[in-house]
């Protein structure tokens, strides 16, 4: 625990340095994907605190492509497991075999056996399934049959949902949605970044490999110093009102929000937003979090956490516009 | 006076003893009587009984419970009255039927051979006119309460006493000097704002306390003055909320190092020199000070041109 400020000095100098990765990662990646920094902001925020992303977007926006070139840049283990209604929980996590020739049963380990999985589509997979990975990406362990198998580290979900098909999908039941610590929009390039993309691909040069340019002990290493970011105790509060705000909106003078939500963040979303928040923090090569950290990320935080009303949706009032309205009430400290 | 009139005298005299005496010693007598014998069906006819009991019998009356067919609608105390040494005890009965039809209020027996006569009461409805236009049943109505308009009434005269008593006390009264209340004059925000930075630099408080409170007093002068909500902005916006108002480079390159500072003080325990502290003050009264300049310059030149175009 940061006690002086002193420590918080030292804390940003080793920051800093161990930091470094981050724009090499950024360069690396870059490289094969034209602008989505906003998206390998985010996934580098889930890599660094430890949580899960969920990204959704229309087809085409390079996400499953980001988050593969993450994985190499990273010099990690990546699978991706693209799910479809006729997917078994096994095909995920693994099952036992028949060895004929050893006369005994021996464990077939799954695609979630990776630093990195690239859940594609989750929601057309049904429930068994999808309660199958969460479950993994809770507890941070599979078990298949009689033995438990811890999963290697790191361990990074990056699951993708297409929001324009709905028939024949299988929604994430919000309690699930819950585990992932963002829940990322994935938007349109710019037109110049557009421009980049067409040139790039009608040209019929092979596109460049992404070169490993990060170890898995430095990302390791990354997480230690996130977790030891210093959250001054008004930043807690700014980060306990918001949140709060969510649930009781009539509290902070927001009354015209109450019919319009029918239930705010848990408290998942409260570690979370901090989580996160610290995550930002080191991005910038800091040592502290100040309240731009906390505002940044509350929309990719508390999106999926907050549930709206029919009313709501008979106003087209978004989950987006509620977390604005709350930011721009909640005194900033 | 001839033989034939004496007897004639005597013959009355004897016949009117004998006719009294013999009244005297008659029985208990018992009638019944109604005052409609046609009725339509729930309207009330009055049913009276009436005994007469001479001097010497027993007092006595018979009471009716019910009558088949028919209803009770009230019944009135017993009235009797003394007559000739006779009492006449007599009761009536308001009574109605819903039955239509005829039907027969039987003799009431009060002892043997004491008992009123039967009667035949008819009950029919009331003739139908199919040259008639059709009316419906009505609605229940409801009565007003005369209770409710007399309590309004009395409310009313209520306050109309109590509006005359205060007119007559204030007109009566003797007027009391008051000493003349002095308002306070409202401080503008400029002047709040260097009230505030003047009592924190007498105050000093701890670094935390210091810094943020300075960063405040910058947040309600400009929410104050130019309803910016920067109270609920970032240090990164709150900069960009002030770019739009024209600060020399220098002076605004001060207000960021010092919001900055401000910020490393209160979220990351930095602890900030003497000459940080002073700087910080400085700059932001600068700032709050070139703002103020600003806007009356701005809102000098609008009068002007107001003026000049009326």
């Amino acid at each position: 625990m940061l006690k002086t400020a002193e420590d918080i000095r030292v804390l940003n100098e080793r920051i800093t340095q161990a930091g470094s990765f981050i724009d090499k990662l950024r360069a690396e990646v870059a490289h094969v994907i034209v602008g989505q920094s906003y998206m390998l902001d985010r996934l580098l925020i889930g890599l660094l605190s430890n949580g899960h992303v969920l990204l959704e977007g229309v087809p085409g926006l390079a996400k499953t492509l980001t988050i593969k070139s993450l994985a190499q840049a990273v010099d990690a283990h990546f699978s991706r497991i693209q799910f479809t209604p006729d997917l078994l929980p096994a095909d995920v996590l693994g099952t036992l075999i028949y060895n004929q020739q050893r006369n005994e049963f021996i464990v077939r380990k799954g695609p979630i056996f990776a630093n990195f999985i690239l859940a594609d589509e989750i929601n057309r997979a049904p429930a068994k399934v999808q309660s199958a990975l969460l479950e993994a990406m809770q507890e941070r362990q599979v078990t298949i049959g009689d033995s438990t198998y811890k999963l290697d580290e790191p361990f990074l979900v990056l699951a993708t949902q297409n929001p324009l098909e709905q028939e024949g999908t299988y929604p994430l039941p919000e309690a699930q949605v819950d585990r992932f610590i963002m829940k990322v929009i994935v938007g349109y390039p710019q037109m110049h970044e557009e421009q980049l993309i067409l040139r790039q691909n009608v040209s019929g040069t092979k596109p460049p490999a992404v070169n490993k340019v990060v170890s898995i002990q430095e990302v390791t290493a990354a997480k230690d110093l996130v977790r030891q970011i210093y959250l001054d105790e008004k930043i807690e509060q700014y980060i306990l009102d918001i949140v709060f705000a969510t649930r009781n909106p009539e509290k902070y003078q927001l009354g015209h929000l109450s019919p319009l939500i029918s239930y705010g963040a848990s408290p998942r979303g409260s570690i979370n937003l901090a989580l996160a928040a610290k995550a930002q923090a080191f991005l910038n090569k800091r040592g502290f979090v100040i309240p731009e950290d906390v505002r940044s990320i509350a929309n990719d935080v508390l999106r999926h956490r907050i549930g709206l009303t029919y009313e709501a949706e008979a106003e087209n009032m978004s989950v987006e516009n509620i977390i604005d309205d709350i930011l721009k009430q909640i005194n900033v400290p | 006076m001839t033989g034939l009139t004496q007897h004639r005298i005597l013959f009355l005299l004897l016949f009117h003893f004998i006719s009294t005496y013999s009244f005297s010693q008659q029985a208990t007598t018992i009638k019944a009587s109604v005052d409609k014998n046609k009725i339509f069906i729930g309207e009330q006819f009055s049913l009276t009984i009436e005994t007469t009991i001479p001097e010497n019998e027993p007092i006595r009356f018979m009471g009716i419970d019910s009558i088949a067919h028919f209803e009770f609608i009230g019944t009135s105390k017993n009235d009797t009255i003394n007559k000739g040494g006779s009492t006449i005890i007599r009761r009536q009965l308001q009574v109605t039927s819903f039955d239509s039809g005829q039907w027969v209020i039987p003799p009431y027996v009060m002892s043997d051979g004491v008992q009123t006569d039967s009667i035949t009461v008819d009950v029919g409805y009331s003739e139908f006119d199919s040259n008639q236009p059709y009316h419906d049943i009505k609605d229940v109505e409801d009565v007003p309460d005369e209770r409710e308009q007399n309590i309004t009434w009395w409310i009313v005269a209520g306050i109309a006493l109590l509006f005359v008593i205060i007119v007559l006390y204030a007109l009566t009264r003797k007027k009391k000097t008051l000493a003349p209340t002095v308002a306070a004059p409202a401080l503008s925000a400029y002047q709040t704002a260097m009230q505030a930075l003047q009592q924190l630099a007498a105050n000093k408080p701890d670094n935390k306390t210091y810094h943020t409170v300075l960063s405040d007093t910058l947040r309600d002068y400009l929410d104050s003055r130019l309803t910016l909500n920067t109270n609920q902005q970032t240090t990164n916006q709150l900069l960009q909320s002030l770019s739009a108002y024209l600060l020399p480079e220098t002076k605004f390159n001060n207000i960021k190092q010092a919001l900055l500072l401000g910020d490393f003080v209160k979220f990351a325990r930095f602890t900030p020199q003497t000459t940080e502290d002073d700087f910080s003050m400085e700059a932001i009264t600068a700032t709050i000070k070139h703002i103020e300049n600003f806007q009356q310059q701005q809102e000098a030149a609008a009068n002007a041109h107001k003026n000049t175009k009326s």
